[in-house]
């Protein structure tokens, strides 16, 4: 008589067992097949604007600086809704700096600072709707990330040229102090205070020279950024002059 | 199992035989009992089959009962994906169709949007010539005027000059006079270079 609590337990097993190979009816149909939608093509970061002209280009000024005696254009970009920064070679000497954007739109400055620990000016402008500002860089570049700068080389259009960081060296100038960086970008006088950026369009330099064999000198971004905190470093530039001779260059 | 169905040895049977039951009679001690004689030696295999036909019996119930309810089990799920696999197939359908209507959207579009861009390309490099040639323009009217400056002071100068001279008569022959008259006359030649170097730069 054992052979029936033996015979249950089997049954018992197989039906256990069973159970767990038996197919199970379908879940519960979804209410919605359609997925989230992904981000659309101008949400997405570089997208240009509606005009056609990417942040970068848009956030980059053309500076004109009608001299004691001569008449003279550098590049610039725009930092904040009040704050452009330029080269301090671009607006020495000046009596007026005239600004204008992307678009032929016209920036009125109000002040001007300078520094000599670096060829970097500030240019105080009214508040004005801009469509872009510069974002820069938590770090100096690395020797060998690329770079792009955009500027108004020789006082012409707006120019995008590429390049890559050569590496530390100290200032052939003498107008900084500490280092600058060399790369391979080519630039033209009038692409002084160009913006250079790096693959997320980060500000990460700014273009002051150009060397003999068509290399191309920024001041770093650390150095933009010590300034930009250390606004005791900028001297106001007084905007007159009393010379009268008349000649037209580019920076 | 055989243990409860063996035979108790002669001498207790003996023993019981001989032991008459309380207002019982005895009978004689040789004669077996009547039932005795029908239980074996046949009895105990008549009941191990006996429950082996229970057992059995009991299996295929519970075999069949099993197989019932898997089969109704089966055909309940087997309706549920039929029934959820010919929904499936008409959203799939409709999907399909919208999919189609879609793309054809799509590659309008797309075809707009190129055509979009390379219109958008265009405005936006003539608008950069029309600022590139406004720039320009403005340098110009910028050096220009200054130019026109200097050159008014320079006929003022010229003008000072001759009027010292013109007053002075012919007294004008004080060497400080000559130099004053020699710095504007290259102070205007400076600005008339300035001009030819313009000219020639926009030719």
């Amino acid at each position: 008589m054992r052979l029936l609590p033996s015979l249950a337990l089997a049954a018992s097993a197989l039906l256990v067992t069973g159970c767990g190979v038996l197919p199970s009816g379908p879940s519960p149909m979804p209410s919605d097949w359609v997925p989230t939608a992904s981000a659309s093509p101008a949400a997405r970061a570089g997208a240009v604007s509606p005009d056609g002209f990417s942040a970068a280009q848009r956030m980059t000024v053309r500076l004109r600086n009608i001299g004691c005696g001569f008449i003279a254009t550098g590049t610039g970009f725009i930092y904040d809704s009040t704050t452009l920064i330029t080269n301090r070679h671009v607006i020495d000497n000046s009596r007026q700096i005239q600004v204008s954007t992307y678009n032929g739109t016209s920036l009125t400055t109000t002040a001007v600072s300078s520094t000599t620990v670096a060829d970097i000016a500030i240019v105080r402008i009214e508040e004005s709707v801009l469509s872009s500002a510069a974002t820069l860089a938590q770090e100096d570049p690395a020797e060998g990330d690329v770079i792009t700068i955009i500027g108004y080389p020789n006082g012409g259009e707006l120019t995008t040229v590429s390049g890559v960081v050569l590496g530390a060296t100290a200032d052939p100038l003498d107008s900084s102090v500490g280092q600058v960086l060399l790369t391979s970008a080519e630039v033209e006088p009038g692409s002084s205070g160009s913006p250079v950026l790096n693959e997320s369009g980060a500000v990460v330099g700014v273009v002051y020279a150009k060397t003999d064999d068509d290399r191309s000198l920024i001041v770093p971004v650390s150095t933009l950024r010590t300034l930009l905190d250390e606004t005791s470093l900028l001297v106001p530039e007084a905007l007159t002059c009393d010379t009268s001779t008349t000649h037209s260059s580019t920076s | 199992m055989t243990d409860a169905y063996d035979a108790p040895p002669a001498d207790e049977i003996a023993a019981e035989e001989t032991v008459p039951e309380p207002g019982r009679v005895a009978g004689p001690a040789t004669e077996p009992a009547a039932g005795s004689q029908s239980e074996s030696p046949a009895d105990p295999a008549r009941k191990r089959g006996h429950a082996w036909r229970v057992l059995a019996v009991t299996v295929l119930v519970v075999a069949l009962l099993a197989s019932s309810g898997l089969a109704a089990y089966l055909w309940l799920v087997s309706s549920r994906w039929i029934d959820q696999n010919e929904t499936l197939r008409s959203e799939a359908t409709d999907m399909g169709a919208e999919l189609a209507d879609a793309r054809e959207q799509v590659s309008s579009l797309e075809s707009e949007v190129e055509t979009l861009q390379t219109q958008l390309d265009t405005t936006s490099s003539r608008l950069s010539d029309v600022v590139n040639d406004e720039a320009h323009a403005g340098d110009d009217l910028q050096y220009l005027g200054d130019l026109i400056d200097a050159y008014a002071d320079c006929v003022d100068s010229y003008d000072e000059v001759l009027t010292d001279a013109l007053t002075s008569g012919y007294t004008y022959t004080n060497s400080n006079a000559r130099s004053v008259q020699a710095d504007v006359a290259d102070y205007c030649d400076s600005l008339a270079a300035a001009y030819e170097e313009y000219t020639a730069g926009g030719e």
